[in-house]
This record gives C-alpha cells, sequence and structure tokens, in this order.
C-alpha cells in the first residue's frame, strides 16, 4: 500500500495540474457526437425550444434541458413543463447572504473509536468557469475521503446545514441497522438544523461511499457524496502499486444559465432519470494524474451519478480488474474497460508503459431515438501525464500475473452447495406510467418497439424531463404475493442464505437496465440469463439489463430492517424501493 | 376531415399492434428464403460473459454470444446445393459492409459466435467448406437483431402531432 499522506497529496494536486495541463490545448477533452443529418426543415421544427441544443425557457421556473446536436424538441411538447415546482439550492445561505466556495476533498484517516463531524452545507462550486450554488460534506467536493482500517468503528456526527430533509446512508457498508441512514425504515428524517449520530463499522476492505437517503435526485445530485476507503487486514490484499487514487464519477445537467432545476415536491426526469451533460471526477470535469513511465496505478471507481452509467478506459492502457463492491474477485483479469451502474465500485490496476497523455475516457454507443440509430458518444474524464521517467519502482511482474485470491474463495466455498438451491424469491422490474401528456405518451410507445439493455444516454430529454414522481411509478413486484415496492418486506432470519430471482420486464412501457442495491447484507451473482457467472465477488448492486433475469445469493447475515432499492435515484423517489426484515438469531 | 381522422387512427392501431408484436429483445428468429423453402432457424442471443454484467467493448458496444439453430435443410448440403459442402452461419452489418463467420450449423447443436455490432444480420449460407471470411453460396436464411426495429422519430407520422401529410 501506498501511504495516506500520498493518496492525499495525489487527489488534492488533481485539480490545479489538470487545469494547468488541459487549458494548454489537449483536444482530448472534447465531446464526440457524430452528426446525424441536417434537421432543418422538419415539421414541427418551431421557435428556439425546437432547435438542437437550445435549452427553452418555460414558466413556472423551468428550464427545459438541451436537445442532444441534431436532435430537435418532438412536436406537441411545446410548453409542456414538469407538474412540480421548479427548485434550485440557495435558499441555506449564511446570516449575510453569504455562500463559502468550496474545497477540493481532503483525506481523513481515523482510528478505531474515532469521531467525525459531518455536517451538509450550501457551498459555492466553479466548474468550468461557470459558478452554482451546490452542496458538500463539510464544505468539500466530494466529500472528505474517510481512510479508515479494515474492523474499525468510527462515530459520525451529522448536523443538516442545507434546507432539506436529510440522512447519511453508508452505502454497502455492513454496520448496524441504525446507523444505516434508511429514511422511514431505520430513522426519521434529519430536519434542517437537526442532527444524527451515526456509529459506521466497517466489516469488510474496500471503497465504500455515503449520500443521503432521502431526495437523492437533489441532495446527491447536488453534491452530496463522499467515500470511505477501508484498507484491509491483510498486507497481501493488493498487489504493490505506485500509487493510488479515488475516481469518483458525477454528472450534472446545466446549460447556460446553471443548473436544470430540480422537482420540488417530486422527482423529474422520472423515466430515465436525470443523465447530466457535464462529467466530473471527483468534483472536477479535469481529472490529472502525472506519474512515470511503468507505473502502476490502483483505482478504485466509485459511480455516484444519479442515473448515467460508464464504459471507462484508460486509453490503451493494460487494466487489470482487482475488486467490486465488497472485496476482491476470486481471480483477477484483464478487462478491456470497466462498467459501472450507478452506485457500482470497481477496484483496478491499470499499468502504463507509454509516454504522453492517456485519456481515461467514458465511451459509450448511445442511442438518437430520432435517427433511429445508435450514436458514439466519447466524454474525457480526464486525463493520465505519464513522464518519460521511468518508474522508480517496478512493478511489471507482479501486475502481468492474474492472481488468485484464496481467502475470499475460502468464504465463497462455504456458499457454493447453496448455489444449485430452489430460487426462494422473485422479483419482476417494470414500471407503470399514466398520466403524461399524449405527445409524450405517443412517441414513447412509438419507441417501444426496441430498447437499448442499458440506456447509456438521454436521447430524448425533452420527454424525459417532463416526467415527474407523480405519473411515473417504477416497481418492484414479488412475484409470489403480487405485491409491489414498500408492501414488500420480505422475513428472513441472520444466516440465512437466499436464492432471489431478479427478472427486468421487457415488455413494460419503458423499460431500462436497473442497478439494484441491497442495504446492508452481501450478495453473489450465481447467473445472468441461464449462464453461472464464472467471476465471483461480493456485491451490494448490480445492473440488471431490459430483459434479462439474474440469480443472486443474498447472505442475509445482518439482523434489521433493511431496504432494497434501484439506484436511480429517480427510479428510487418513484417507488422502485422495497423491505426486508433480518431476524436476529435467539441469543 | 375523415379521411385524415381515419389515418390518425389507422397510424394508432399500427403503434399499438407494433407494441403487441414487439419483438422478443435476445431472439432473432431466422426466416427462409426461396431457396430453401421449409427451413427455418433461430439466433439466440446472450450477452458474453463479463465481471461486469454487461460486457461491452472499450467503445462501448455490447458484445453478444450469438447462438444460431436450425431445421429443415436437407441433411447433405452439397446433395442439394451443388459445389457445396456444409451450412456457415455469418453476421454481418446491414450494409453488408463487413462480416463475420460464426461456424458451422446443422444437427442439433447451436453455434457459438460473438458479435459486437449495434444492428447486424444473420445469414445461413451452404459453403464449400467451413473456411472462408465471406459467404460465397446463396442466402438460405435470414433474421435481423432486435435492435434493427429500433424506430425513427423523424420519419413517423407523429412526429407532425399525429397529423399525416398525405
Amino acid at each position: 500500500m501506498v501511504s495516506a499522506r500520498r493518496v492525499v497529496s495525489r487527489v488534492l494536486v488533481l485539480a490545479g495540474v489538470g487545469i494547468a495541463t488541459l487549458s494548454g490545448g489537449v483536444a482530448l477533452a472534447q465531446r464526440t457526437t457524430p452528426d446525424t443529418g441536417s434537421m432543418a426543415g422538419m415539421p414541427g421544427m418551431g421557435g428556439m425550444a425546437g432547435m438542437p441544443g437550445m435549452s427553452a425557457d418555460v414558466a413556472g421556473g423551468h428550464r427545459m434541458p438541451a436537445m442532444p446536436a441534431n436532435t430537435p424538441m418532438m412536436p406537441g411538447m411545446d410548453g409542456l413543463r414538469p407538474q412540480v415546482t421548479a427548485w434550485l439550492p440557495g435558499d441555506g445561505a449564511g446570516a449575510d447572504g453569504a455562500i463559502a466556495d468550496g474545497v477540493p476533498s481532503a483525506v481523513v484517516s481515523l482510528r478505531d473509536g474515532d469521531t467525525l463531524d459531518l455536517d451538509a452545507r450550501v457551498i459555492h462550486r466553479t466548474i468550468g468557469g461557470a459558478r452554482y450554488v451546490m452542496y458538500g460534506y463539510n464544505g468539500e467536493y466530494p466529500g472528505p475521503l474517510i481512510r479508515v482500517h479494515q474492523a474499525a468503528t468510527i462515530v459520525v456526527r451529522y448536523t443538516n446545514h442545507t434546507t432539506l430533509p436529510s440522512s447519511i446512508h453508508w452505502h454497502g457498508v455492513r454496520l448496524a441497522n441504525a446507523s444505516d441512514g434508511a429514511v422511514g425504515v431505520t430513522q426519521a428524517a434529519v430536519a434542517p438544523g437537526g442532527g444524527f449520530v451515526y456509529r459506521v463499522h466497517f466489516p469488510d476492505a474496500g471503497i465504500y461511499w455515503y449520500h443521503p437517503h432521502v431526495r437523492e435526485d437533489i441532495a446527491q445530485n447536488l453534491g452530496l457524496f463522499g467515500t470511505a476507503l477501508v484498507d484491509p487486514a491483510d498486507s497481501t490484499y493488493y498487489n504493490p502499486v505506485n500509487a493510488e487514487s479515488v475516481l469518483m464519477l458525477h454528472d450534472l445537467l446545466v446549460d447556460g444559465h446553471g443548473l436544470i432545476p430540480y422537482g420540488k415536491e417530486s422527482p423529474d426526469f422520472a423515466i430515465m432519470g436525470r443523465i447530466g451533460n457535464l462529467l466530473l471526477v471527483n468534483g472536477e470535469p479535469r481529472y490529472h494524474l502525472a506519474v512515470h513511465r511503468g507505473d502502476v496505478v490502483r483505482f478504485f471507481l466509485v459511480n455516484a451519478s444519479s442515473a448515467r452509467s460508464y464504459n471507462v478506459s484508460f486509453g490503451s492502457a493494460p487494466i487489470k480488474l482487482i475488486a467490486a463492491d465488497l472485496g476482491r474477485f476470486e481471480r483477477e483479469q484483464m478487462v478491456g474497460s470497466v462498467v459501472l451502474a450507478p452506485a457500482q465500485r470497481f477496484v483496478v490496476e491499470v499499468r502504463f508503459d507509454s509516454v504522453g497523455d492517456i485519456a481515461i475516457a467514458n465511451r459509450v454507443q448511445g442511442v438518437s431515438n430520432y435517427a433511429g440509430e445508435y450514436v458514439p458518444e466519447t466524454d474525457t474524464l480526464g486525463v493520465v501525464h505519464v513522464s518519460g521517467e521511468r518508474t522508480t519502482a517496478d512493478h511489471r511482474s507482479a501486475f502481468a500475473a492474474l492472481r488468485a485470491y484464496r481467502p475470499v474463495s475460502a468464504d465463497i466455498d462455504r456458499y457454493r452447495p447453496l448455489f444449485g438451491k430452489p430460487v426462494d424469491r422473485s422479483l419482476t422490474l417494470t414500471v407503470n406510467i399514466q398520466g403524461l401528456p399524449n405527445a409524450v405518451v405517443s412517441f414513447m410507445t412509438v419507441d417501444t418497439m426496441y430498447f437499448s439493455p442499458v440506456e447509456w444516454n438521454d436521447g430524448m430529454p425533452d420527454m424525459n424531463w417532463v416526467s415527474t414522481g407523480r405519473e411515473v411509478r417504477w416497481i418492484l413486484r414479488d412475484d409470489a404475493t403480487g405485491k409491489e415496492n414498500m408492501d414488500i418486506d420480505w422475513r428472513f432470519h441472520e444466516g440465512d442464505v437466499v436464492k432471489i430471482r431478479i427478472h427486468n420486464d421487457a415488455a413494460s412501457m419503458h423499460p431500462m437496465g436497473h442497478p439494484i442495491h441491497f442495504h446492508g447484507q452481501r450478495f453473489l451473482v450465481l447467473a445472468r440469463d441461464g449462464v453461472a457467472n464464472p467471476d465471483l465477488a461480493w456485491q451490494d448492486t448490480d445492473l440488471i439489463p431490459v430483459g434479462s433475469t439474474e440469480e443472486i445469493l443474498l447472505d442475509a447475515s445482518n439482523p434489521g430492517r433493511w431496504m432494497a432499492h434501484c439506484h436511480i435515484a429517480e427510479h428510487l423517489e418513484s417507488g422502485m424501493q422495497m423491505m426486508f426484515t433480518v431476524d436476529p438469531k435467539a441469543s | 376531415m375523415v379521411r385524415g381522422r381515419w389515418a390518425w387512427t389507422a397510424g394508432w392501431c399500427a403503434v399499438l399492434a407494433g407494441v403487441v408484436a414487439r419483438p422478443a429483445m435476445y431472439r432473432i428468429p431466422l426466416e427462409s428464403t426461396a431457396d430453401a423453402p421449409g427451413a427455418s432457424g433461430a439466433a439466440v442471443l446472450t450477452r458474453a460473459v463479463s465481471p461486469f454484467g454487461m460486457s461491452l467493448t472499450p467503445d462501448g458496444h455490447v458484445r453478444y454470444d450469438v447462438h444460431v439453430t436450425v431445421a429443415g435443410l436437407p441433411p447433405d448440403a452439397g446433395s442439394a446445393y451443388p459445389g457445396t459442402r456444409a451450412y456457415v452461419a455469418w453476421a454481418t452489418v446491414p450494409d453488408l459492409s463487413l462480416v463475420q463467420r460464426l461456424g458451422v450449423v446443422g444437427g442439433a447443436d447451436s453455434v457459438v459466435g460473438e458479435v459486437d455490432w449495434n444492428k447486424f444480420i444473420v445469414l445461413v449460407t451452404p459453403e464449400p467448406g467451413g473456411a472462408g471470411d465471406r459467404w460465397t453460396g446463396p442466402i438460405l436464411l435470414r433474421g435481423a437483431s432486435p435492435s434493427t426495429w429500433m424506430q425513427r422519430f423523424q420519419s413517423h407520422v407523429l412526429n407532425n402531432g399525429g397529423n399525416p401529410q398525405w
């Protein structure tokens, strides 16, 4: 392991160095979306609102997001707006009306028993030269990087200085139920000005993150998230590397006037979630890392976006996959890119052998609903500058070896005899849409002939924007009982090992891939569409593509009342959540 | 006016029929051509195995394993299609500019090949041998990937508020 101090320095220098490097004219930062042809003269192209790339000012404080290049607003959409009150932060300024500038995330190293004071507050952010009013934990973006040793327990005294109800959920951490932060299940919302004390125990090594668990579509999207990096007890857990870095991926939806407003009473963008057009790494649009030729860097990737899934690559540099949400894979393997749905984490090691600037890119095949075609999209998330100077510690041989990590296999071996057990519970993922304007329903209906397994972009933001949680109800349905969402309350006993089948209904009005998250426990993905999964690692979130069926094995070992839900923030807030209870063993 | 209303209704019926007839997302029916009356087949798409669940190329294309099965073809390709010896499954893009050989098909076993194109067509042809990087025999079976059903808003009548212009 490299020292915490080095990680601090790596994280903190990124913004400044990155800006200095990229302002020199590096062309990598261009977003490339090929032309799909001129739409001039098309019917319904009246006024600015229909112009590609233009936002429409709409009454009531709403602003429609910009349409993709060469995509006009659809006829009949003029004048439509979400049936909720437009809302933006800024009402949490200090007594003098001033809002302090946010600062980059700092590492806070804590020992077992330590206490951390954490607050949520309004901050100013300057991103790409534009000023935004956003939120930050302790005034930082992202929130403090909490670094602890495995098995440590810390106390977090939280204060809510925003005007929204709040909480902190410790995503992926198998901690005591009372500190899970699930509003309405484990605690009441922390009112503005109020506080809550969390006792956070970290039983598993790896990368975790924290965020509010009420109105994530607003509060998390505005910057309330941070990471917890848990150092393993086993010194051989990770391979030797030259540097480590956390890459927290996030996106904001903005236009020339600032942030696109949020829905106050209910989320807007309820169909697909809010997919941003400003992609950030650690809160900055231009991540930068300087390394020597031959260096191996361990990256901890976290997807903190509301709805965007990523496909991250590091130029042609080789990527070795090490770990998922709750720890290592049984075996390391080389991968061409890293696919992360919202809330997922992966740990990879990358070796940089080529001198020059290596783009960290998100490369996806988006959809142009207007053209009926796929559109390749590339967003440069940052740059790794590889100097000609040779690495000071050559980890070439360790990087080349694909290690099997026996302790993980030994742990999984205890569950392997249960892989073939019958399915205990079964869920269907679907949606019910009622009351959207006819124009939206018409185009959505036309579009039901085919859906991509996962939506990598928002090809029709005008329609997505007007949909709110009042018209769109995303559903987790228990196949055995027909119960839906929070009417579901599965009962397990501590120590139960539960096989759950999850099917994503492709026949619904607007199916989407869903990252399904179980609180407080861990699970293995046993099979995808009937094909056994050979790459086992403990997870808390898994992406279920449209039309797919997955079988997971839930290790229900942590007592309490817990939530399971889709981690697309707008889907969660539009109903896609359920409960399960793990009863403790009799003492 | 009456004609317009009828057309509007007809358009909606077409839309709803389309919804009902929505193709399976991961199964391509292989339809026979005049060169192979009575033949049939299917290409089933499964996600290529990946530790991420979704298996993507670095540029974001989904990687599918294509399982091709056929039925109703003459058992001896050479007797039905002189000069050939085997039935071969291919994948190609809609403009046929790229071709990928999936493998020899026949019997009960399915042939599996990987495809990572956004939209593609699966073909089965009789061939002189198992090798070759592009088909030479007549196309006997063909089917298009479900992604080719993606609708184009720009060409649909509803793009004008549901009022056809004819």
